[in-house]
C-alpha cells in the first residue's frame, strides 16, 4: 500500500481544530458545534441534513477545495454511529406515537449509508462509492478498498473518510450499556470522553517528493495482548523493519498500551491521541490527520508534548476500540 | 493475470424457505412467501404483506443452537445469518477456511429489532441495556464469523439496498488482487418495526403482493433473509476440493449521483455499472441470458431500470425477472439472495419467474419472464439499487 494524501480536511471541536470550533474542548466530551456549515453547504439543503451529513459534506468539500483538480471520482465512507440521531428520533416517535404519522426525513436520515450518499451528491460522484460500518475496523476497511481501487483504476482521486456522529441520546446509551468495557484490561473506558469527528482525504498513487504516504494499514478483531504484540513486530518487519519516530496510540492510558506492547514504550515517543478528538469508533481517521499534519510540520511536536528537536518521518498509529478492534498504519514522508 | 473467482457454497434463508433446495422448488412452483406478518408484533401487521420467514426467534435457534451463539449477541438478523453461512460453508467443504480467509457481511438492521423492544432501558438504564451491544450490523457479522470458525479478514458494508452485491464485488476484488484466498460474502437483515414504519412514512409499501414491472404496480413488499456465497480462488479451491458451481466473471459499481431516494430518469447509474460489468466479464450483452433485476415494484425503480436494461441490451432483451414477489425486498441481503437465484439458474438451466405481472409499463413496454421454464443459460446477471445512489452488477457465468 503508497497512498499519497493530497489534501486532508478535519472537523474537529479539540485543539487542533481547523474550524472556530476549539472551544468545546473544555467540554467533557468533543462534540462538534461552532462550524459555519454554510460555508460550504446551501441552507435550503442544511436543513434537511443529519449531522453526521452536514460535518461529511462540509469535511468533504473542503478537503477537495485543497487539491488541484477539485473533484474526486469514487468515495468510500466508513462510519459507525452516523444518523444516530434520527434514529433516535424515529424510534422515540415510532414509540410515542404508537406508529402513525412518522416523519419519513428522519427514517432516512438514520440510515448509516446515507452521508455516503449527501455526499455524493453535492459533490456529484458517479464512479465507486461504498459504505463500512464495522466500528473500529471500518476506516482501515476504507483505506484497503481505496487501495485495490487505485491498483484496478489508477489514474483518479479516491476520497476517503471517517465520520461518527455523537448525539446526547447515543453517549446515554454508551454510558447505560457500559459499551466500551468489555470486561477486559481496558476497564477504565467509561472514564474516556467520547467524540465525534468528520475526516476526510483525498488519496492517490501519484507520489511525489515529500508528499505525506499511508504506506500500510492493517486491521484485526479479538486479539489477547501477546497476541497484539506478534502482530506488530510482524507489521514493523514487513515494512522494511522500520523503526516509527512517533506512536499515536489509540490506548486510554500508557498502563494498557504497555501491557499490550511491553518494550515498545520505553524506546519510542508515544502519544495518547484520544486526548485530542475523544474515542469513537472511525477514530483512526484523526490518528491519520494528526500524523499527517505533524509530518507536513502544521503541527509542531511540542503541541503533542513531545521534544521540540523531534523530527518525525515515520509515524505509526496504533488504534484500539473496545480492545476488540485493533490496527496499525504507518504513515511516512515521501522522499 | 488476476485470479478467477470461484463460488464454491451458497447458502440461503428467505420467506421461500430454509436452504437452496427449498427455494429452487419454490421457485420453479411460482410459490411466494409473501403473506400477513405473523411473528414481528407491529400495528401495521395486516396492513402490508411482507416475506418474513415462517419461524420464530426460538425456532430459529433450535437449528443451529449446537454452533454456541452468545446469548447476550443474540438477534434474528444474525440467526438468519447464520443459517444461512452454515449451509454455504457445509456446501464448500471441511477445507475450506484455510489460508488466507476474509468474511464480508452486509447488514443495513443488524440488531435493530432489539434496539426497538428494549429502546426505553437502553436510553435510560435496565437490565437489558448491555444487550446495546447488538445494535449494530458489526456485532451480528463478527459473532457470525466466530461461532463459524472465521478466523481472519472481517468488515462489513452498508450501502442499504445494494450492501449484499457490494459485498460479493469487494469479496471478488480482494480475491482478483491477491489479498484473499477464500472469502465468504452476502448479507442478512431481518424485519424490524423500523423500516416497515420508515418505508411506510415514504409511502413506499403496497397493500397487496407486489407486482414488479407492472404497469398498475404499487409499491414493495419487505421481507426478510439472508444469503451467503463461499468464493476461491482457482489455487484455493483445488487445496480444498471445492466443487465450483458458478464463477464470478464481472462486476459494476457506481453512483446514480442523482436524488436520495430516487433513481434518475435514464438510469445512468445502473446502466454504467452494468456496462462496466460486462466489460470486464468480456461479454457482449447478447451473451447474457437472464437477468435478476432489482425490480422493487416502486413505480420509480422498475421505471428506470427498464430503461437501463433496454439501453445496455437494446432490442434483443434477455430473459430477466424480479424475484421480488417471491420473497420481498431483504434490503441489505437482497444482492446476495438474488445473486444466488442468478447461480441457482445456472445451475438448473431455469429462468425463476416474474409473479404478478399483467400489463407491461407503458414508457418501456418490457415483459418480464412469467412461467418457469428451462432454457440454455451460461450468463446470469444480477442487479442492486440502494437509496443514496448505490448501483451495483454482478455477472455470474457457468462452469
Amino acid at each position: 500500500m503508497r497512498l499519497a494524501i493530497s489534501a486532508s480536511s478535519c472537523i474537529n471541536p479539540g485543539v487542533f481544530s481547523q474550524t472556530e470550533d476549539t472551544e468545546a474542548s473544555a467540554a467533557a466530551d468533543f462534540q462538534v458545534q461552532a462550524v459555519d456549515y454554510k460555508e460550504h453547504i446551501e441552507a435550503r439543503q442544511l436543513r434537511r441534513l443529519s449531522k453526521v451529513a452536514k460535518m461529511g459534506i462540509y469535511s468533504a468539500k473542503a478537503c477537495l477545495a485543497k487539491t488541484e483538480k477539485q473533484q474526486a471520482e469514487s468515495l468510500i465512507v466508513a462510519t459507525n454511529t452516523g444518523g444516530f440521531s434520527a434514529l433516535d428520533s424515529f424510534i422515540s416517535s415510532m414509540i410515542e406515537k404508537q406508529e402513525q404519522n412518522l416523519s419519513p426525513v428522519y427514517f432516512l436520515q438514520s440510515l448509516l449509508s446515507d452521508v455516503t450518499g449527501q455526499i455524493v451528491l453535492s459533490l456529484g460522484i458517479e464512479g465507486y462509492t461504498t459504505t463500512y460500518t464495522n466500528r473500529g475496523g471500518a476506516f482501515e476497511s476504507s483505506l484497503l478498498d481505496a487501495k485495490i481501487l487505485l491498483e484496478e483504476q489508477p489514474n483518479q482521486t479516491v476520497l476517503v473518510g471517517g465520520t461518527d456522529e455523537l448525539p446526547a441520546s447515543y453517549s446515554d446509551i454508551i454510558r447505560h450499556s457500559n459499551f466500551l468495557d468489555t470486561g477486559g484490561q481496558e476497564g477504565q473506558a467509561s472514564d474516556i470522553p467520547l467524540g465525534e469527528n468528520a475526516i476526510f482525504f483525498a488519496l492517490n498513487t501519484q507520489i511525489e517528493e515529500g508528499d505525506v504516504i499511508i504506506s500500510d494499514c492493517q486491521s484485526y478483531l479479538g486479539l489477547a495482548p501477546e497476541q497484539a504484540n506478534e502482530k506488530l513486530q510482524a507489521f514493523l518487519s514487513t515494512n522494511a523493519g522500520v523503526i516509527p519516530d512517533l506512536v499515536l496510540s489509540g490506548f486510554y492510558n500508557e498502563e494498557q498500551f504497555s501491557s499490550y506492547f511491553p518494550g515498545l514504550e520505553a524506546k519510542k515517543n508515544v502519544v495518547l491521541f484520544k486526548q485530542y478528538c475523544g474515542e469513537f469508533p472511525t477514530s483512526t481517521a484523526f490518528g491519520v490527520w494528526l500524523a499527517e499534519q505533524v509530518l507536513k510540520g502544521e503541527i509542531s511536536p511540542e503541541a503533542l508534548g513531545l521534544p521540540e528537536t523531534l523530527l518525525a518521518k515515520n509515524i505509526l498509529i496504533i488504534n484500539q476500540f473496545r480492545a476488540s478492534n485493533f490496527s496499525f498504519t504507518l504513515l511516512s514522508t515521501n522522499q | 493475470m488476476k485470479s478467477k473467482v470461484y463460488v464454491t457454497g451458497i447458502g440461503i434463508v428467505s420467506a421461500i424457505g430454509l436452504g437452496k433446495d427449498e427455494h429452487m422448488e419454490n421457485l420453479w412452483n411460482g410459490e411466494t412467501g409473501l403473506r400477513s406478518l405473523t411473528h414481528l408484533s407491529t400495528v401495521k401487521q395486516g396492513l402490508f404483506p411482507a416475506g418474513e420467514v415462517p419461524l420464530t426467534d426460538t425456532e430459529l435457534y433450535d437449528k443451529i443452537q449446537n454452533l454456541g451463539i452468545r446469548p447476550d449477541h443474540q438477534s434474528r438478523t444474525l440467526l438468519l445469518g447464520t443459517l444461512a453461512l452454515e449451509e454455504a460453508l457445509e456446501q464448500a467443504g471441511e477445507n475450506v477456511l484455510q489460508g488466507r480467509v476474509g468474511f464480508i457481511g452486509a447488514s443495513s438492521v443488524g440488531g435493530l429489532r432489539q434496539t426497538e423492544t428494549y429502546y426505553e432501558q437502553y436510553k435510560h438504564g435496565g437490565v437489558e441495556s448491555r444487550r446495546f451491544q447488538t445494535h449494530d450490523a458489526a456485532d451480528c457479522i463478527e459473532e457470525m464469523a466466530r461461532v463459524l470458525g472465521i478466523d481472519g479478514f472481517v468488515t462489513n458494508i452498508n450501502t442499504a439496498c445494494a450492501s449484499a452485491t457490494h459485498a460479493i464485488i469487494l469479496g471478488s476484488r480482494m480475491i482478483r488482487a491477491g489479498l484473499l484466498d477464500t472469502v465468504i460474502v452476502g448479507g442478512a437483515d431481518a424485519l424490524t418495526k423500523v423500516t416497515i414504519n420508515g418505508f411506510d412514512s415514504l409511502f413506499l409499501l403496497a397493500k397487496d403482493q407486489c407486482r414488479p414491472f407492472d404497469r398498475d404496480r404499487s409499491g414493495i413488499n419487505l421481507g426478510e433473509g439472508a444469503g451467503f456465497l463461499v468464493l476461491q480462488s482457482d489455487k484455493s479451491r483445488k487445496r480444498s476440493g471445492s466443487q465450483a458451481l458458478a464463477t464470478i466473471s464481472g462486476f459494476g459499481v457506481r453512483n446514480d449521483a442523482y436524488h436520495a431516494t430516487s433513481t434518475s430518469p435514464n438510469a445512468r447509474g445502473l446502466t454504467a455499472a452494468m456496462s462496466e460489468a460486462l466489460l470486464l466479464a468480456e461479454l457482449r450483452p447478447t451473451e447474457i441470458d437472464y437477468v435478476n433485476a432489482h425490480g422493487t415494484a416502486t413505480p420509480n425503480n422498475d421505471l428506470t431500470e427498464g430503461v437501463a436494461l433496454q439501453r445496455v441490451f437494446g432490442e434483443r432483451m434477455p430473459y430477466f425477472s424480479s424475484t421480488k414477489a417471491f420473497t420481498g425486498h431483504t434490503l441489505a441481503a437482497a444482492g446476495a439472495i438474488e445473486g444466488i437465484f442468478s447461480i441457482l439458474a445456472l445451475q438448473h438451466q431455469v429462468i425463476p419467474p416474474n409473479l404478478n405481472f399483467e400489463h407491461p409499463i407503458e414508457q418501456h413496454g418490457l415483459v418480464p419472464q412469467q412461467e418457469s421454464i428451462t432454457a440454455k443459460v451460461e450468463h446470469t446477471m444480477s442487479n442492486s439499487m440502494g437509496m443514496g445512489g448505490y448501483c451495483s452488477t454482478v455477472i455470474f457465468s457457468k462452469i
